[in-house]
């Protein structure tokens, strides 16, 4: 009997949009998602840190994404959050809306184009081609980094 | 028989028991003469003898067997309690600590204890007592035949003969049917302790109170040598349901060895016939009578209880503000009422987790000993406020910063006894450790009479350590001199010992107290001493807090800060006419005294409208101090006063100035906690 070792070949993401953009995160890191309310600002920080929010008795921060990958513009009335947590920290993101739960497969990855990776674009781990749409699946990790 | 699971106890009783047993030798070696300690040395050697050998650590039973064994000699032939002996009882304490650490660390490996068992072997042939000391083996021999005293106890009979008083066993049997024997039990008890003290019960004093009096009770009682054996057995045989009483006395027990000063008549002074009952005091505490029993509780616990209560706080204040919302008769009522229970529990809760600073400044006496006899300084640490009580937590992160703080006490503080006597002082140092309450505050002051701290030798100092130019350290003031001293890697000491290392404490020693939300301060006095002060927060997670508004346009909009009220001195409305500039500064005169004015929206980059270079109407000012200073705080407008829990800001958000944490309020928002400390010193700056 032949014993095949796989690698993952496949990807499980939560999918948002921002404007007409669609990106994706690892599943495993999100925690929930929750409607986007006015969070409390604090004083002197980053323009992509929106402020903190009170989820269930924590005190959680809130990025403003779009800010973070440099795009500018403003989040819709019923944007919402997605609660994204990467070993101790939680950090929240508004996004536009968020789409569905999907599987890529990897093959179907590319890596971001070597422009994009620098300064706001960091995050962006591969560029997906589900159908005749492009995902950007974003890199949890560097995205919380501080 | 599997004793794992007793193993945390037996760890937590032995750790108790080595403390207890430090603390009596170091009574001991103050005052020979002081029969008490002996009396505590020898109940603890024992029960932790009979703790490891339940435990089946062999080693550790033979170690405080030896010692008792020792002791006991020692006591009987009335040698008295000499330097070195003291410092070989102390080295077997040690020995029995690392046993102890090794258990605790699963480390099999044996402690060497032969070294120990030589110097005790010493001291036990060095007296010539050998003879004393076969006695005294033979009395502490365990074979009891039920019914009849302990080792333990059959040493308070004889101390009790040795003070001319009789020893009694009262046996009574109550009348069948009887219903609350406890309760008989216990006034047969009343009645004899009119005669003297309670030595035993048999069966003992919780089998009474359960009711476990079936074959009938016996007690032992000392008495003075003019009880009768008859007056005794009337007033027993008096309580009511009492079948039968046999009275009967016991023969003086002790050994013959015993001649001389111990059985001297009555006629003894005082210190004797007062160490006569309190040698029988500690078995009274065992009368059916309830003492304090405590509970030991996981520190695990008692942060689910804190956390929980913190919620608590949280939803009651939410309630409280949907009944005022809401009219609904009934359920402001019972919103009330629950405030006030919910008010009690936390209170209670609050000192559940308070513990004495005594849990660490117990330590410290052997420690400074210890220290002095090694730096060969003569050091009297007085201690006072030990029982000033503190968050448990903040306990666990004052006992490195303390031990930092007295090392340098003992060796940079206080001089040798020739320079000191050359001084003019005593030879003998004094180093005062003290903790008092203060506010809302724990102050805890390590004061020295040692040589102070000398300004210029600081400046001279940083300059060598290439910490500051000549110029700088110039500039600096005699009190900013002397904080120098928290400087990373500064040390004044020409030789650094290995005791104190390099000086480093004191940089790491305000760090620690820092993250206790804590400040360290300095004074010194040359020629006079030293003095270190730290302040600490009483309690860590849950405060008092004057809520404002902030950032607004006047029409409101501002955002929800939280002021800790222990900061808060006062708040007043200012007329702005009543404002002038110093050095550019706006202030305003406060009886007397010249407090700046800081909007707080600018302070914060908050934005709004509300500050303006000439305000028209009436300012807000909540003046709040911080130390010596004080600043006047504008805002928008005065919320109210509220429990606030205080919730750590994210890691993510790294440092924050002016925000010492968050909150979240009774509707669910949430209010940053002002750190006022980080912005006095930021007004400081901008002012100097």
């Amino acid at each position: 009997m032949t014993t095949t070792s796989t690698t993952p070949a496949t990807q499980q993401l939560v999918t948002f949009s921002l404007d007409a953009e669609e990106y994706g995160i690892a599943i495993g890191r999100v925690q929930e998602i929750i409607r986007h309310s006015p969070s409390r600002p604090v004083p002197g920080r980053p323009e992509e840190l929106e402020g903190v929010i009170n989820l269930r008795g924590r005190i959680i921060p809130v990025m403003d994404l779009r800010a973070r990958l440099g795009i500018g513009g403003a989040a819709p009335e019923d944007a919402k959050v997605v609660i994204t947590e990467v070993d101790e920290r939680t950090v929240g993101i508004v996004v536009d809306d968020v789409r569905e739960v999907i599987t890529i497969d990897l093959a179907d990855t590319e890596p971001p184009p070597p422009c994009t990776l620098v300064g706001d674009g960091d995050a962006i781990e591969s560029v997906a081609k589900v159908g005749d749409r492009l995902l950007v699946v974003l890199d949890a990790v560097r995205l919380l980094a501080q | 028989m599997d004793t794992s699971e007793y193993l945390g106890l037996f760890l937590d009783e032995s750790r108790e028991s080595l403390q207890a047993l430090n603390a009596s030798l170091l009574d001991l070696e103050r005052d020979p003469a002081d029969a008490e300690p002996l009396t505590v040395i020898f109940r603890v050697a024992h029960s932790l003898k009979g703790m490891s050998a339940t435990m089946g650590f062999e080693a550790m039973a033979r170690l405080t067997h030896r010692m008792e064994e020792v002791l006991a000699a020692m006591r009987d032939d009335g040698a008295p309690v000499t330097p070195a002996i003291s410092d070989a009882l102390f080295a077997c304490l040690d020995t029995l600590q690392e046993m102890v650490d090794r258990v605790a660390e699963g480390n099999q490996k044996e402690v060497d204890a032969s070294s120990v068992m030589t110097r005790l072997d010493d001291i036990a042939h060095g007296d010539g007592s050998k003879a004393a000391l076969a006695q005294a083996a033979a009395t502490l021999a365990p074979p009891a035949p039920s019914g009849a005293l302990s080792d333990y106890e059959r040493m308070v009979v004889s101390d009790a003969h040795e003070r001319g008083l009789i020893v009694f066993r009262v046996s009574v049997t109550f009348d069948e049917g009887c219903q609350l024997a406890a309760a008989r039990a216990f006034m047969v008890v009343q009645e004899l302790e009119a005669f003297g003290d309670l030595i035993k019960s048999e069966p003992p004093a919780e089998s009474i109170e359960a009711g476990e009096v079936e074959g009938g009770v016996a007690f032992w009682i000392a008495a003075e040598s003019d009880a009768e054996a008859d007056q005794i057995h009337a007033r027993a045989i008096g309580v009511s349901e009492v079948a039968s009483c046999e009275v009967e006395q016991l023969e003086d027990t002790t050994p013959v060895a015993e001649e001389g000063p111990a059985t001297d008549a009555p006629a003894e002074d005082a210190p004797a016939a007062a160490a006569a009952p309190r040698a029988a005091a500690p078995p009274a505490d065992r009368a059916p009578r309830a003492a304090a029993t405590t509970v030991r509780v996981g520190t695990d616990r008692l942060d689910a209880l804190m956390n929980l209560m913190g919620e608590m706080v949280i939803q009651r204040t939410r309630l409280a503000q949907l009944s005022g919302q809401y009219e609904l008769g009934d359920l402001r009522g019972a919103v009330e009422d629950m405030t006030r229970v919910t008010n009690d529990l936390q209170t209670l809760i609050m000192q559940v987790r308070m513990m004495p600073v005594d849990a660490v400044f117990m330590r410290f006496p052997r420690m400074v000993r210890d220290l002095a006899n090694t730096l060969g300084k003569q050091v009297d640490l007085v201690i006072s406020g030990e029982d000033t009580e503190l968050d448990r937590t903040v306990i666990d992160g004052l006992g490195d910063p303390l031990v930092h703080m007295l090392r340098n006490a003992v060796d940079h503080g206080l001089e040798t006894p020739e320079d000191r006597i050359a001084a003019g002082k005593e030879p003998l140092g004094t180093v005062n450790l003290s903790a008092r309450h203060a506010g809302s505050s724990v102050v805890i002051e390590v004061r020295d009479d040692g040589h102070g701290m000398d300004p210029e030798a600081l400046r001279a100092s940083v300059v060598r350590k290439n910490l500051m130019t000549e110029a700088q350290a110039a500039a600096l003031s005699d009190e900013e001199a002397l904080q120098l001293v928290f400087l990373p890697g500064f040390s004044t000491a020409k030789t650094t010992t290995d005791v104190s290392g390099r000086g480093v404490g004191m940089d790491a020693v305000r760090t620690a107290i820092t993250e206790l939300s804590g400040e360290v301060s300095i004074s010194s006095v040359i020629g006079e001493g030293s003095s270190f002060t730290i302040r600490l927060p009483l309690t860590l997670a849950i405060i008092q807090a004057l809520l404002v508004e902030a950032g607004g346009d006047g029409e409101g909009g501002g955002q929800v800060w939280a002021v800790p009220l222990e900061t808060i001195e006062e708040t007043v409305i200012v007329d702005p006419a009543d404002t002038r500039p110093v050095g550019g500064q706006p202030c305003v005169v406060l009886r007397e005294s010249i407090v700046p004015l800081v909007w707080l929206s600018e302070y914060l980059h908050l934005g709004g409208t509300s500050h303006t270079e000439d305000p028209e109407g009436p300012i807000k000012v909540v003046v709040v101090h911080s130390g010596p200073s004080r600043i006047g705080l504008v805002v928008d407008d005065l919320v109210g006063k509220q429990d606030v829990v205080i919730k750590h800001l994210p890691d993510f958000l790294g440092d924050v100035p002016g925000v010492a944490g968050a909150t979240i309020l009774g509707d669910g928002s949430v209010a940053l906690i002002l750190d006022v400390g980080a912005l006095s010193a930021g007004v400081a700056r901008a002012m100097a």
